[in-house]
């Protein structure tokens, strides 16, 4: 596959999906530039989900293209995805809850090394440098040796997170990162994502119902309706357009308000 | 090339033979159908995969053996044995899943198959202590035997009368799953349980009443089939993997699938034993296999 | 010395005297116990570490046996040779099996993977039977005892203990491996370790072949130590042993696969030795052990050390 040099890191050009007689999306285009922390936003039913998951492999769009890094990676296998540089996390947040915390991180750094079929040296010795430094990063160092069934719920974020940077990716894909949170957590959740992502030069795309999260860390922002692109722009702008508030924010929303989010 | 169908497929062109073995073909299969139809069910209701099921068929037979002994041949006799080892059977069948399977759930599959294994062993043995080591034998009630003649070809009467009760059967089954609340709560449980949840249904005594009516099924068909079989403790073992060929290819949970499959397994093999003898049960686990690999729900079941 | 070290060469220094101590009928059983270990580990590697319940497990322990019996009536090789490459040929007949089952099986999940191999071991069961010509049909394959020192159970005991004590070290190593933890992840949550970059259905077929391989290991050691091998070996009423050996030690352990089978063995013999019934005695046994132990020996054992 060639690739050609692209301003881009994600491109996504008229992505369309029926299921049965229900258009879910229609002819969406998206661009995330390098370093960007890209939110998609949009009311309940716009297809953010279902764009989520034609992005991450989960699901084959109908129609459309989808280029990671200039290179053409529709209808590619989530693992295959995640070798090229893309990573991912859950809503529902997921972990390898029988294992350790550390062992989470090992698995991932073991996969992104190549050596998952090696059968025969111990896996307990390898990378711990490698994941301890993640873990402090996300700021679980000190958890290391528990079983990640036994985590706090914000914990499991966390190290969910560790297990997506695990894989090096250049890309990292967030459903709902803030999902099941109380308000307080959130935003200093969000807030982790955005300062990791920045040290260590990842670009971020991610699905948010809460706008205080959106606005307080988003650089661009795609707004979904109805499965088509409603507006693109960054934070000022798509706050200011008068279409956007008119069909998804309902009232102006006042900075620092949390939003419509669960 | 000619030399091998006409080894194989010869017989097709006899039509006496021909009738002869797709008519013990479809009886065969209606006795499949009773296992199979509560297997599906149980399946598709508390998603067990009951091994158990073909000791319960065993079950019925012995009983059917048994009372036949004490109470003769004739015909209302006869009746009456169908009725007992039904009864008998779903009272067993109520028992076993009120004192064991109701523990394992949502236990993980591992301990659900070996809860069936055990089922199989223990009634397997139970049967032994019970009824000895022989095969036994019974004969079909007066009013029954003899055959019947139509377009010279002789049709056995028993046979007959196999797949009326097999048609009977489906038929009831139909009315009770369509026609009556606890026939939706089944379907329910099989095809949407979160509607379950929502009917307020009292899941205990519906994961009950539906294993009992599995394995009265069950004993019915065991008891139909001991004046065509002979009665052993051994029984069980090949009619167990009959029922699941049956289940896998009708699809797990509709009873619709367990007859069209029933009868499709039941003629296919008729129709093998003369043209593959020995080698024709291959093929009935191939078919499986195709199967759950291509459409693992099967013909009529929904994908999950 | 560390700890590990201590246990492993006290467990050693146990198995090599251990025959010395016991009658031949129990050396016989300690081969079986061995041969059935290795049943039950290659079972849970796939059941404990992998997710992954076989209903269908019996068949490589079955194909195992055969392609030795087979090899040994066969080949006409000498008693060095012969008893060298038997084990060898099993394994290699066995996951050769598995490579092409487990290609299949593993494209469906759950209830479907088990069924899938339920009917591929109900298949090979039905060649068993057949095929008189090459596995002697109904009869099965009897007059496996090797000749000479082999043939004395003292001999058989270690010739056994070679092979066993090998594969648990390789198997153990593999459980700790890199694919032994990518192993299970998978397990713990498919989804996510293919976001991760794992190809999970190669990495379960890969887990099945070897599984198999060993199971073909232990059934060619069991055919030998009983001197035959039967078709019923490979029926579905066998399909609960390894289920019954794993359960019994604990699934969530290496070595409780091994515990599993030593109880599993002796009972097996003790019962069996006075009474005709033992189907009946093993029912009750799974529903006791599923019912009140449902982690296991091992699994009761860890728990009261806390």
């Amino acid at each position: 596959m060639s690739t050609t040099a692209s301003p881009f890191v994600l491109e996504a050009r008229g992505i369309s999906k029926r299921f049965g007689g229900l258009q879910a999306l229609q002819n969406v285009d998206m661009q995330v530039k390098p370093g960007e922390f890209h939110a998609i936003i949009g009311p309940n039913g716009a297809g953010k989900s279902t764009f989520f998951n034609a992005l991450t492999g989960l699901l084959k769009a109908d129609e459309g293209e989808i280029h990671f890094d200039g290179r053409k990676v529709s209808g590619l296998a989530p693992h295959q995805l995640t070798r090229l540089g893309m990573g991912r996390t859950f809503q529902i947040t997921r972990v390898f809850h029988g294992m350790t915390v550390l062992e989470n991180v090992q698995v991932a750094l073991s996969a992104h090394a190549r050596q998952t079929w090696n059968g025969w040296t111990a896996a307990g010795g390898q990378h711990v440098a490698r994941g301890l430094e993640l873990l402090e990063r996300v700021g679980l160092a000190a958890q290391a040796g528990r079983t990640a069934r036994t985590l706090a719920h914000g914990d499991k974020k966390r190290l969910e997170l560790a297990i997506a940077l695990a894989s090096q990716p250049k890309l990292l894909l967030l459903d709902e990162p803030t999902a099941g949170m109380a308000a307080k957590e959130r935003l200093a959740s969000i807030q982790l994502v955005h300062q990791v992502a920045q040290q260590l030069g990842v670009s971020c795309v991610f699905t948010e119902h809460d706008m205080a999260v959106v606005f307080a860390v988003a650089s661009r922002i795609t707004v979904l309706h109805q499965g088509k692109v409603l507006a693109v722009g960054q934070p000022q702008e798509v706050r200011a357009s008068a279409l956007v508030q008119q069909v998804y924010l309902g009232e102006p929303v006042a900075a620092g308000q949390a939003g419509a989010g669960h | 090339m000619i030399d091998f169908f006409a080894q194989h497929f010869g017989w097709m062109l006899n039509p006496t033979v021909l009738a002869r073995q797709t008519l013990a073909g479809i009886s065969n299969g209606m006795l499949l159908f009773l296992i199979a139809a509560g297997l599906s069910l149980i399946f598709g209701v508390q998603r067990i995969l009951n091994f158990a099921h073909g000791v319960l068929f065993m079950l019925g037979a012995f009983v059917a053996v048994s009372l036949s002994s004490v109470l003769g041949e004739g015909g209302w006799m006869f009746a009456l044995i169908l009725v007992a080892a039904m009864a008998t059977l779903a009272v067993v069948g109520a028992g076993i899943e009120w004192g064991l399977l109701r523990r394992i759930y949502n236990a993980p599959h591992e301990f659900q198959l070996l809860m069936t294994f055990a089922l199989v062993f223990i009634m397997g043995d139970l049967v032994k202590l019970i009824w000895g080591n022989e095969d036994r034998s019974m004969n079909a009630p007066q009013a029954l035997t003899g055959a019947a003649r139509a377009l010279g070809v002789t049709f056995p009467n028993y046979r007959l009368f196999l797949i009326f009760m097999g048609v009977l059967v489906a038929v009831a089954l139909w009315f009770l799953l369509h026609k009556t609340r606890w026939g939706i709560f089944i379907r329910a449980a099989t095809n949407d349980r979160a509607m379950l949840g929502a009917l307020g249904v009292n899941t205990r005594w519906l994961y009950t009443s539906v294993f009992a009516l599995g394995a009265a099924l069950s004993g019915l068909g065991g008891a139909l089939a001991a004046p065509v079989v002979s009665v052993g403790p051994g029984l069980h073992v090949q009619v167990i993997i009959d029922a699941f060929v049956v289940v896998v290819i009708g699809g797990m949970g509709s009873v619709m699938g367990a007859l069209v499959a029933s009868l499709l397994v039941g003629v296919i093999n008729a129709y093998g034993v003369l043209a593959f003898p020995g080698w024709s049960v291959v093929l009935t686990f191939v078919c499986m296999a195709v199967v759950l690999i291509v459409r693992p729900w099967g013909l009529f079941g929904s994908p999950e | 010395m560390s700890s590990q070290r201590a246990w492993t060469l006290l467990v050693c220094t146990l198995l090599v005297l251990l025959p010395f101590g016991l009658s031949d009928f129990w050396i016989f059983i300690a081969i079986e116990v061995l041969a059935f270990a290795l049943y039950a580990l290659s079972f849970n590697l796939l059941l404990g570490f992998g997710g992954m319940l076989s209903f269908g497990h019996a068949a490589f322990f079955g194909v195992g046996a055969y392609s030795a019996a087979i090899f040994f009536k066969r080949s006409g090789l000498d008693v060095v040779w012969m008893f060298t490459l038997a084990p060898l040929v099993a394994m290699a007949v066995s996951a050769t099996a598995a490579a092409v089952i487990g290609y299949f099986s593993v494209r469906r999940s759950g209830i479907y993977f088990s069924m899938l191999t339920f009917a591929f071991q109900m298949l090979l069961y039905t060649v068993a039977l057949k095929a008189s010509g090459l596995t002697g049909g109904d009869d099965g394959i009897t007059g496996l005892k090797p000749p000479g020192v082999l043939g004395q159970p003292l001999g058989y005991y270690f010739y056994a203990l070679c092979w066993c004590l090998p594969s648990v070290y390789l198997l153990r190593r593999l459980v700790l491996s890199p694919f032994g933890l990518t192993l299970r992840a998978l397990k713990d949550d498919p989804l996510r370790v293919q976001y991760v970059g794992v190809h999970v259905r190669r990495h379960q077929w890969a887990a099945f072949v070897i599984s198999a391989g060993f199971a073909g290991l232990g059934g060619a050691l069991f055919a030998f130590s009983s001197g035959n091998v039967f078709p019923s070996w490979l029926n579905w009423t066998a399909s609960a042993t390894p289920v019954v050996m794993a359960v019994l030690g604990g699934v969530q352990s290496f070595y409780g696969a091994i515990v599993g089978a030593a109880v599993y063995v002796v009972l097996e013999v003790m019962i069996s030795g006075k009474t005709e019934y033992w189907p009946l005695a093993m029912g009750i046994i799974i529903v006791l052990l599923v019912l009140l132990m449902p982690t296991g020996l091992v699994g009761r054992f860890k728990r009261a050390e806390r």
